[in-house]
């Protein structure tokens, strides 16, 4: 299978990021009726449980559907063969800093609702936070190169 | 950029078009826009080479140091 270009998976996956939007946006939006229904049918009490699931999964979610934008962003560039740009490394520095509130509400939210998955999916958005800015940094340094590259005649 | 890239000079003298010029070296038209408005950063030895027997000229007559402060 192609990676880039036309009927590539990259192509593939700024499609499925877009649908994913869709999806993610419908679902945040119904979320407050599709959480009262998942605790009516486990049977969990409490309203204070259900208001840090609440609060937990619109800040995730909501930093989901900016990350997903901002990633769509970048394999745009990428398809259209000038990934290595100042707004590829831009998006990236931007991906880097939404990870940070979802850490922060996973983590904070285990307080309330301990759980080892819950502090495992903190850690994990920390250490993504901290891939994608250095990862943006990366591409600053390429988009630099690449500049220097196309003004040598 | 200090170093200039005196192209139009040796092309009046040799009464070349940029077009023309661009093809014999076998850079595009953009790139050698880019050379005569002395937006390049650097030049290939490659391009240097194709550029004097293009022009029938030596390095030195293409090129020119202007410091600081002397360009235009």
């Amino acid at each position: 299978m192609k990676i880039l270009g036309e009927g590539s998976l990259c192509r593939l996956m700024e499609r499925f990021c877009g649908l994913l939007m869709i999806a993610g946006g419908l679902f945040l939006v119904g979320l407050p009726w599709i959480l009262r229904f998942y605790f009516n049918f486990k049977g969990h009490a409490g309203m204070t449980l259900y208001v840090t699931m609440l609060v937990v999964l619109y800040v995730s979610g909501l930093c989901g559907m900016l990350i997903l934008w901002q990633g769509k962003q970048i394999l745009r560039n990428i398809n259209a063969s000038d990934p290595f740009t100042g707004d590829t490394a831009q998006r990236m520095r931007r991906i880097a800093l939404l990870c940070l509130p979802v850490a922060a509400v996973y983590l904070l939210a285990t307080i309330l609702m301990p759980s080892m998955l819950v502090v495992l999916v903190g850690i994990v958005f920390l250490f993504l936070a901290a891939l994608a800015a250095i990862l943006a940094e990366v591409f600053l340094q390429a988009a630099r190169f690449k500049q220097e590259n196309d003004l040598t005649i | 950029m200090p170093i200039i890239i005196n192209i139009d000079v040796m092309m009046a003298r040799r009464k070349m078009s940029a077009s023309e010029l661009a093809e014999r070296v076998g850079i595009t038209p953009a790139n050698l826009s880019i050379l005569k408005n002395n937006r390049a950063r650097a030049i290939r030895f490659s391009t240097l080479e194709a550029l004097c027997r293009a022009l029938d000229c030596q390095p030195g007559e293409l090129l020119e140091y202007r410091p600081y402060g002397e360009e235009d």
